[in-house]
């Protein structure tokens, strides 16, 4: 590093809020925890959430042992699941097949990759 | 004989056909061209659905699996695997030709029909991208249902055109399967899409969003080797200048729904060259008497939760003229003469507005207007007037092409309407109070 | 390993081959039909302005005149005999000055030197009353005898049928090598990439786009094939009715210039320009270009709706560095007989040159023996063609019919079997399009790519990742992360319906 420079303060991070249309444009302190231009307190929460450890429901799909083309069963994340997880989380249901009948909300996953949140069917599938 | 045919099982049918049942309609049944009922949302896998009418928040299998568990439990009759050709009108009935394997040619008498046949995808030749013609080009509702129904990739190193919500999405979608999104381009100096979807969809990823982009170019012999982008002026021509290559395998197209009425044209009604959707009033009653429509295929959706109110509003209309027929015997089939109607246009800045007309006398139901902006803007206001009568005002921070409006008028404004009404957008006067500053509704 | 052996070997499976091949299927002689592409009708044959043209406008005395004339003549029963749509809606050029106006004078004379049939100068009133949409012309030559045809309908039939009467067909069989053996007779040994070899007694080179390269493998170079793009539009059903005949400009040095016409399946159809490239496989089309040829059109049909467009694409035309066509034997090589440079109005001279082409074959020896058992007729089913009591009976027969799979042109499940099942059947997507026209409507196959690929998969019993959209190459969808090979073998077999 060269010695001249002066070390840089963490610069406020700048968030679009996405809890509702509006879209608020945030900004966060992540040393502070200082939030402003947030409309309402529900982006507040959201925005440090954003900065610290922005969570996301994942949807995915698993396969079945359907005989039809549409064979892929549609699937959820319970809660929303840490989003650097994500991709350990679809290589994870990529592994599966599951056996038909299956009803909307059942498990599929429970605790899946140690997240906390069950995968779950989206939808009832017959054959 | 059936009292009420729904043509579609998808969110706009399902929801329909309940509300009809809900209301009394007994002999009622779904022709279905699939397999299963769900339509689109089979394959809109991602979360977003059902904030509005649910308060929480769905998946697009789960939102419909609601209403088919609801189904289920009334006798509305499903006929799936089943394609309508065409259907006539007189004034006993409709007759509904269909095809199936199970029943082959056949025609199904109605009393009344629902139209939520929904709507398709704008191709390549919509917009006519130039370039060579290889495999690999598909628009992004195909992509999404070989890859959520299907389980196939459509390919691995990927540009998408166009910035709408269904483009991002597969985005997103791509991303997670395993293949590279080189860059989302977009024509219009802004996106199309929610910015829910700008986040989650290409930001968490680092996808590239290119504002004012297109495609010029494509070149593959065989499959797609490389997509061309260019940057356009303000009149969205590109500038040759700004050529940038891509080498991939695969372009998805995102640019634009169209409601899908081919049927609706053959049979006669009267189509809005602005929705490319029937005109109907505020029962959802198109220009035939006893035809209703509601969802994507009366105009494009964005929320799928504005669908289900529409469909709602065209079941039960459709059992209300169903209501009237008995009362009234056979003939109510006579369109309302032009006393009994009033325009609704849309006026500057205004692209659209549903309901196109309304039927009076007016019942004590609130009236919704379902409307898309023609540019973006903010701090704006969207004015209701009725002749020289200012009827109402309606303060938006922020409005967008992308996002559809919906103005709830209550009967007490719209008492001794006449005419015609008409909507226009225009700069808030901060020198005026507003009425009532209402927000548009959940994402998706 | 020994060469199978032939009495007639015709390189190249477009129009001009499919119908010298279809002719030679009514004798004895044997004769096989070599195609370096996978299927019949992909080079100039799949992407033209698919006119059966009356014959006014070549100069007269040309070849080009006199096939174009007995062509025409013999698309009816041609058409009517291997169940191939075609209509004659007649077509009218225009003038819109008076120097046009001079030339159609001279069209006319020109035309009734040809033996064109019943050509008529129609006013501007007349005009303005058949062609509401048009704009205003001076006059126009009005030929009743024009059509339209389904291009890659008639050429799979002809194929098709030379196929069913006993000939051969030897796709994805490129040309690499002709020498001539002597013997008695002579033969000449063809290699094929890959090495293979076939012989034939008599060879006929109507290999279009490469017809003087393949010249060239055996003969010292005569001509020169120098490659000409047109680009079009095709337009949704909705404008299908928008003019009623095939509307021309007055012909210019240049060509015909951008017509505007009906299609035989209810588009309209628009285009060509005219562009030299060097690449006869250079199909891509241009913004300029197409721009140029939407100008042209308006200038013809001012209302015309841009918006209604479902499809461009590009041709490559097969103009040679003669003027005529060339349907001659190649000096020094008896047996060889060229049919090159078959131009615009190839498509409709085609069953006129294969049978000049027969009789140039006769000439240099061979012996034509016809045969009793010939089939003439062929049959296709067009679902949505029949009453709905034929319908019925057909979906009693077979359920396949009445499942709907293409939704914009209503296909069925069972003609997309039909086209998969048939002798030289479809192996592509774009082969079944091109045969019953799923994917070919205003989706561009956004709903019925998935179905038809299915369909295609469980047929062929390969994993659905095989198949191709088109040329070999055209892979369409490869194995997600969740496919493992067990699983894209089971799909090969899976549940038929789809």
């Amino acid at each position: 590093m060269n010695c001249g420079e002066t070390i840089k303060k963490p610069e406020r991070v700048n968030i679009t809020c996405v809890i509702c249309p509006k879209g608020c444009n945030i900004s966060v302190d992540p040393a502070t925890g200082d939030v402003s231009g947030n409309g309402c307190p529900r982006g507040k929460t959201y925005a440090l959430d954003e900065v610290h450890d922005p969570k996301r429901i994942v949807t995915t799909t698993v396969r079945t042992n359907s005989a039809y083309p549409e064979a892929m069963l549609a699937v959820r994340s319970n809660k929303p699941v840490p989003r650097k997880m994500l991709f350990e989380i679809i290589a994870e249901t990529n592994r599966i097949c599951v056996e038909l009948p299956v009803q909307m909300g059942q498990t599929i996953l429970a605790d899946v990759c140690g997240s906390g949140s069950d995968i779950i069917a989206s939808r009832s599938m017959d054959e | 004989m059936y009292e009420l045919v729904v043509l579609g099982g998808g969110p706009a049918g399902l929801a329909a056909a309940l509300e009809a049942w809900d209301q009394g309609v007994r002999k009622i049944a779904i022709l279905e061209r699939d397999r299963e009922l769900g339509g689109i949302l089979n394959q809109c896998i991602h979360p977003g659905f059902g904030l509005q009418i649910f308060k929480e928040e769905l998946t697009g299998p789960e939102y419909a699996q609601r209403f088919i568990d609801t189904l289920r439990e009334t006798q509305i009759e499903v006929v799936s695997d089943t394609m309508v050709l065409a259907w006539t009108t007189d004034s006993d009935c409709k007759r509904i030709q269909t095809v199936s394997p199970a029943e082959g040619w056949r025609q199904i008498e109605t009393e009344a029909i629902i139209l939520a046949m929904g709507c398709r995808e704008r191709t390549r030749g919509a917009i006519s991208i130039p370039g060579a013609r290889p495999s690999g080009i598909f628009t992004a509702g195909t992509a999404q249902r070989l890859l959520n129904r299907e389980g196939f990739m459509v390919g691995r190193r990927v540009i998408i055109l166009g910035s709408g919500d269904i483009g991002l999405i597969m985005a997103r979608r791509l991303t997670l399967e395993g293949a590279k999104v080189l860059a989302v381009a977009e024509l219009m100096p802004y996106s199309n899409g929610l910015v829910r979807n700008i986040v989650q969809c290409l930001r968490d990823f680092d996808i590239p969003l290119l504002l004012s982009h297109t495609v010029v170019d494509i070149a593959g012999k065989s499959r797609v080797e490389k997509v061309v982008l260019a940057e356009v002026d303000e009149h969205l021509k590109p500038i040759p200048e700004t050529r940038k290559e891509f080498e991939c395998d695969t372009l998805l197209l995102s640019v634009g729904l169209i409601p899908e009425n081919e049927l609706s044209l053959q049979a006669g009604i009267e189509i809005d060259p602005k929705t490319s959707g029937p005109a109907v009033n505020q029962d959802c009653q198109t220009s035939q008497p006893g035809v209703f429509a509601c969802g994507n295929v009366l105009h494009v959706h964005d929320l799928v939760d504005f669908v289900t109110r529409e469909a709602r509003l065209a079941g039960d209309g459709a059992a209300r003229y169903l209501q009237a027929r008995r009362t009234a015997g056979r003939d109510v089939s006579s369109a309302p003469n032009s006393e009994q109607t009033v325009f609704v246009r849309p006026g500057k800045n205004i692209n659209y507005v549903v309901p196109q007309k309304l039927t009076l006398p007016l019942d004590e139901d609130p009236i919704a207007l379902l409307l898309r902006v023609s540019r973006p803007g903010k701090d704006k206001e969207i004015q209701v007037w009725n002749g020289d009568r200012l009827i109402k005002i309606f303060r938006r921070e922020r409005v967008a092409p992308a996002e559809m409006e919906r103005l709830v008028l209550s009967n007490k404004e719209l008492k001794s309407i006449s005419g015609e009404i008409r909507v226009v957008l225009a700069d808030t006067d901060p020198g005026t109070e507003s009425e009532r500053t209402e927000k548009s509704g959940g994402a998706q | 390993m020994i060469s199978p052996t032939y009495d007639v070997a015709i390189i190249g499976a477009g129009i001009v081959g499919a119908s010298l091949f279809h002719q030679l299927g009514r004798f004895q002689q044997k004769a096989v039909l070599i195609e370096r592409e996978n299927d019949v009708a992909l080079g100039s044959s799949r992407a033209n302005s698919a006119i059966v043209h009356a014959g006014y406008d070549p100069p007269n005395g040309s070849l080009m005149a006199k096939f174009n004339v007995e062509g025409n003549r013999l698309f009816d029963t041609l058409c009517e005999d291997l169940a191939v749509p075609f209509k004659r809606n007649g077509s009218l050029v225009l003038a819109f000055t008076e120097e046009e106006e001079k030339q159609l004078e001279f069209l006319l004379e020109n035309g009734k030197k040809n033996g064109v049939p019943g050509l008529e100068l129609w006013t501007s009133e007349q005009v303005a009353l058949k062609e509401p949409n048009l704009a205003k012309c001076r006059q126009a030559l009005f030929a009743p005898t024009g059509g339209i045809v389904g291009v890659y309908e008639l050429t799979t039939a002809l194929a098709e049928n030379g196929l069913v009467n006993g000939g051969d067909i030897l796709l994805e069989s490129e040309v690499t090598g002709i020498e001539k053996i002597a013997g008695n007779p002579d033969y000449f040994k063809i290699t094929l990439r890959g090495g293979r070899t076939i012989l034939s007694r008599f060879l006929v080179n109507a290999a279009g786009l490469f017809a003087d390269k393949i010249h060239a493998l055996i003969a010292p170079v005569n001509y020169t094939i120098h490659p000409n793009k047109g680009e079009y539009f095709l337009f949704d059903h909705s404008e299908g009715n928008c003019v009623n005949h095939t509307l021309f400009r007055v012909p210019s040095r240049v060509g015909k210039g951008v017509l505007v016409s009906p299609t035989v399946h209810g588009n309209l159809l628009v285009g060509p320009n005219s562009i030299q490239t060097d690449d006869p496989d250079d199909t891509a089309t241009t913004g300029s270009g197409l721009e140029s040829v939407k100008q042209g059109a308006l200038e013809t049909v001012p209302g015309l709706n841009f918006r209604k467009n479902i499809r461009n694409f590009a041709g490559v035309r097969a103009r040679s560095s003669r003027s005529d066509f060339i349907v001659e034997e190649v000096p020094d090589v008896p047996g060889m007989i060229d049919l090159a440079g078959i131009k615009s109005p190839g498509l409709t001279s085609a069953p006129a040159i294969a049978l000049a082409a027969l009789e140039l074959l006769e000439h240099a020896g061979l012996e034509l023996k016809e045969k009793t058992t010939f089939l003439s007729r062929r049959e296709q089913v067009y679902f949505m063609a029949l009453s709905p009591e034929e319908k019925c009976k057909l979906i009693q027969k077979d359920a396949a019919y009445g499942r709907i799979i293409c939704r914009c042109e209503s296909i069925t499940e069972g003609e997309i079997l039909e086209s998969i099942r048939r002798p030289l059947g479809a192996r592509t997507v774009d082969g079944v399009k091109r045969r019953c026209r799923p994917g070919s409507g205003r989706c561009q196959g956004g709903f019925c790519l998935p179905k038809v690929m299915a369909i295609l998969a469980r047929e062929l019993g390969v994993p659905v990742e095989q198949i191709q959209q088109d040329r070999t190459g055209s892979w369409i969808v490869c194995p997600s992360n969740k496919r493992t090979a067990e699983q894209t073998e089971k799909n090969a077999g899976g549940k038929t319906d789809v």
